[in-house]
């Protein structure tokens, strides 16, 4: 058989087996919809709070009235009752709690420096992210104006004063994810993921099955591609690397699009990731498939890799934080160019220059695990 | 009777584990290698010296005073110092740094004529932990440099230093975070993670363990040995499993309840209840949907549904409240959602025992869903011969 009867052959396979239809063909539609859905609202905004005022002045009125100004927070209520604030925050009812301590503007008044207690939920640290940044912006709109107001009655002019106020003006920026928003971080990193786990996974369920059939001296499309290794191996390999890349294409080109990811793919750079990937993730698949020979072994075996494949990718935990030797360990899973490969390219916009590395390391995953597979391809499928 | 029958299906269990390599990796080299991966990853507790870049236009002596500053604080690390904004660019894109600050050029001047100096920092927003804890970092640093000199130019003014530090901040804001004080990651997603990862191999277990004897056509062999009787049947061949990732679940609670704050005796007791209820009712459940879909690799694929993207239901990461409804209700069918909220409640939070107790409730119910539910699908399963064997 020449390479291409091979890989006509290999997706007649697929299409015959409803199994393999269902993990190489339906799986990535199915969770293009189901992984993106918990973060559809995108970005944290409203966290219920609790104000306890003990100071009830003009002053601390005027704070809350900042606060409930805040997109961030939604003041659920104000009492003088800590307490009961306490409770609230305890039963997830508020996920925080600001205290305006007695004294507030006497204090103020007197330019003595106040310390407002906000209390946040640590188990959260998202939520209290949303939350501290709620209350500083309405805590420095008082500041401002109180600084403002002070320098005034020395007899600066407002513009004067509102410079002293803040002699380092810090701007923080935000580059690609420009909105931060939590699914167009955490989607796209888990996108390349799932591509090479569904593919990896349906290999494993082919392969599985006509091992247990070689067993049973049946006759199986690997021992016919045994015939003609050469071409029978890269038939395979190129049949189901052509599934990998047009199910990393529809992440990149499609899905991302649809769920208004913020996007700055070049054409040349989205495609050779795609296909090197799709390749590398193959070769992989060949490899770890060939080894269970039995159908649902796979399934059984790699189901749970996904999370740690994807917290040693660099991507939701910094590479840079991981010992040794899962640092260096980790190169060996198509994922970790995949992920960062892909993230550079989809959402970086990075050009050929920027991902050298993950390109070298896909190149090598597709020969290096090839090679893998065709020590196995020879062994397992040796005719009778 | 029911103990007999019990013992000899846990008989033929034992017999078939002693055989099958994989299915004893399944129950414990790969929790093992999960387990000292996840540890492995977190290890470092905290996010230290990420690399970032400084883009000085200005090569003034405040503008260094100012990098050091930033060098010094615990979570960046300034390592290069791209040319321009392009080469910055590129170097964010190639990853090798989450940030570049930019102090423009004039800075020094700006800020002894009091004409408000800016500091500019650009992080990849796309890696949202590091960005996070770079963009805190640096901002601390640059406010700690911006209110010394606010103190240097009062004082010039004339006002006395005391008043000057009285109202350099007129307010500031203190965060106090209650049950996870430093943002310990081990603490925090570590122990998260890793009942993420368990209950994957439980319920992978639980639909293996029944799918197996569909799939071979044993089902009759199995059910005669434990005389006819599906719920002695089910409990004898799970309790291999569920001894298992019992001794896991519970070993997991040793290991990381050392690294949360002092816990009662009385909140040690719930987490261990409610460990053996998660890890039955996972056991269980799979072993239910083995019987309804009779299909050992159908019933695999909806474990893999059901479990492998669960933490990105939980509520961890991104807090439920702020999700819709659909995905609110997919979290409410998970028993992991309930297992991390009584988790975090008795671990992290000292909540009362019994506003910890719905959470523990509920799991208990859905082990009560899924052992009724199994044990009628295998009883109606084992009638269908023609549906066994099926790939």
């Amino acid at each position: 058989m020449n390479i291409g009867r091979a890989v006509l052959a290999t997706w007649r396979a697929v299409l015959a087996d409803p199994g393999a239809v269902l993990l190489l063909l339906i799986a990535c539609v199915g969770y293009s919809f189901f992984y993106p859905l918990p973060y559809e609202r995108e970005t944290l905004e409203r966290v219920p709070v609790a104000v306890v005022d003990l100071d009830h002045t003009a002053l601390s009125r005027q704070l809350i009235r900042f606060a409930q100004a805040s997109p961030q927070l939604d003041v659920r209520s104000i009492s003088s009752d800590l307490p009961a604030a306490q409770a609230a925050l305890a039963s997830g009812a508020v996920f925080g709690v600001a205290v305006i301590p007695s004294g507030f503007r006497a204090d103020l008044m007197r330019g003595k420096h106040v310390v407002l207690q906000v209390v946040g939920n640590g188990a959260y640290p998202l939520v209290s992210k949303t939350l501290l940044s709620g209350f500083a912006g309405a805590a420095g709109t008082l500041s401002a104006g109180i600084d403002v107001r002070r320098f005034e009655s020395r007899g600066a002019t407002a513009r004067q004063a509102l410079e002293s106020a803040m002699p380092v003006n810090y701007l923080a920026r935000p580059l690609f994810n420009v909105n931060e928003g939590y699914g167009s971080y955490v989607v796209p990193g888990v996108a390349p993921l799932i591509v090479q786990q569904t593919l990896v996974i349906g290999i494993s369920l082919l392969l599985g099955l006509w091992a247990e059939q070689q067993a049973a001296g049946q006759r199986t499309l690997a021992g016919q591609l045994r015939a003609a290794p050469v071409s029978g191996l890269l038939g395979l390999w190129l049949a189901f690397a052509l599934i990998g890349s047009l199910n990393a294409l529809y992440f990149f080109g499609f899905v991302y699009h649809v769920q208004g990811y913020p996007q700055a793919p070049r054409l040349a750079e989205m495609l050779s990731v795609a296909v090197l990937f799709g390749l590398a993730c193959s070769a992989f698949g060949l490899f770890l498939g060939q080894l269970f020979g039995v159908r649902e072994r796979g399934m059984q075996m790699l189901l749970f890799s996904s999370i740690p494949m994807l917290f040693v990718s660099g991507f939701p935990w910094p590479a840079e934080s991981l010992p040794e030797p899962i640092a260096t360990l980790r190169w060996l899973l198509p994922s970790t160019a995949g992920i960062q490969a892909s993230l550079a390219v989809n959402q970086l916009g990075a050009p050929f220059s920027a991902i050298r590395t993950e390109l070298l390391a896909l190149l090598a995953h597709s020969l290096g695990w090839l090679a893998a597979a065709a020590c196995l391809f020879l062994r397992r499928w040796q005719p009778r | 009777m029911f103990i007999a029958a019990l013992r000899r299906s846990l008989r033929r269990e034992l017999a078939h584990l002693a055989r099958d390599r994989w299915d004893r990796a399944l129950l414990l080299w790969l929790p093992l290698i999960s387990f000292l991966l996840i540890a492995g990853i977190f290890a470092a507790g905290q996010i230290r010296d990420l690399p970032i870049g400084l883009l000085d236009a200005d090569r003034s002596p405040l503008s260094r005073q100012l990098a050091r500053l930033i060098d010094a604080a615990p979570g960046v690390r300034i390592v290069t110092a791209p040319s321009d904004h392009q080469a910055a660019t590129h170097a964010i894109q190639a990853r090798t740094i989450y940030g570049v600050v930019e102090i423009p050029a004039g800075f020094e001047r700006k800020l002894k004529r009091a004409q408000g100096a800016d500091v500019l920092f650009f992080y990849n927003a796309q890696f949202a932990t590091a960005a996070g804890i770079v963009a805190k970092d640096v901002q601390a640093a640059t406010l700690t440099f911006g209110a010394g000199i606010r103190v240097v130019a009062r004082e010039k003014r004339g006002e006395s230093p005391l008043a000057v530090s009285e109202s350099a901040q007129p307010i500031s804001l203190s965060l106090v975070s209650l049950y996870n004080e430093s943002i310990d990651y081990r603490a925090f997603l570590g122990a998260a993670l890793l009942p993420s990862v368990l209950q994957i191999f439980i319920m992978v277990v639980g639909v293996s363990v029944v799918g197996r004897e569909i799939r071979d056509r044993t089902l009759p062999d199995w059910l005669a040995v434990a005389d006819g009787q599906p719920l002695a049947a089910l409990l004898g061949k799970l309790l291999p499993a569920f001894a298992v990732f019992a001794i896991w679940g519970l070993a997991f609670l040793i290991a990381w309840g050392g690294l949360q704050s002092a816990v009662p005796w009385g909140a040690h007791a719930m987490l261990a209840l409610g460990m053996l209820t998660m890890v039955a009712a996972y056991l269980l459940l799979g072993a239910m949907i083995a019987a309804l879909t009779a299909n050992l690799r159908t019933a695999l694929s909806v474990v893999g549904f059901y479990t492998a993207p669960a933490f990105a239901y939980v509520g961890q990461a991104f807090p439920l409240m702020a999700m819709p409804l659909a995905a609110k209700a997919w979290a409410a069918i998970l028993p992991l959602t309930w297992w991390l909220q009584l988790q975090s409640q008795q671990w992290q939070m000292g909540t009362p025992l019994h506003e910890s107790a719905p959470a523990l409730g509920i799991l208990l119910l859905m082990l009560m869903l899924g052992t009724v539910g199994a044990a009628i699908a295998l009883k109606r399963v084992a009638g269908q011969a023609q549906r066994w064997g099926a790939r």
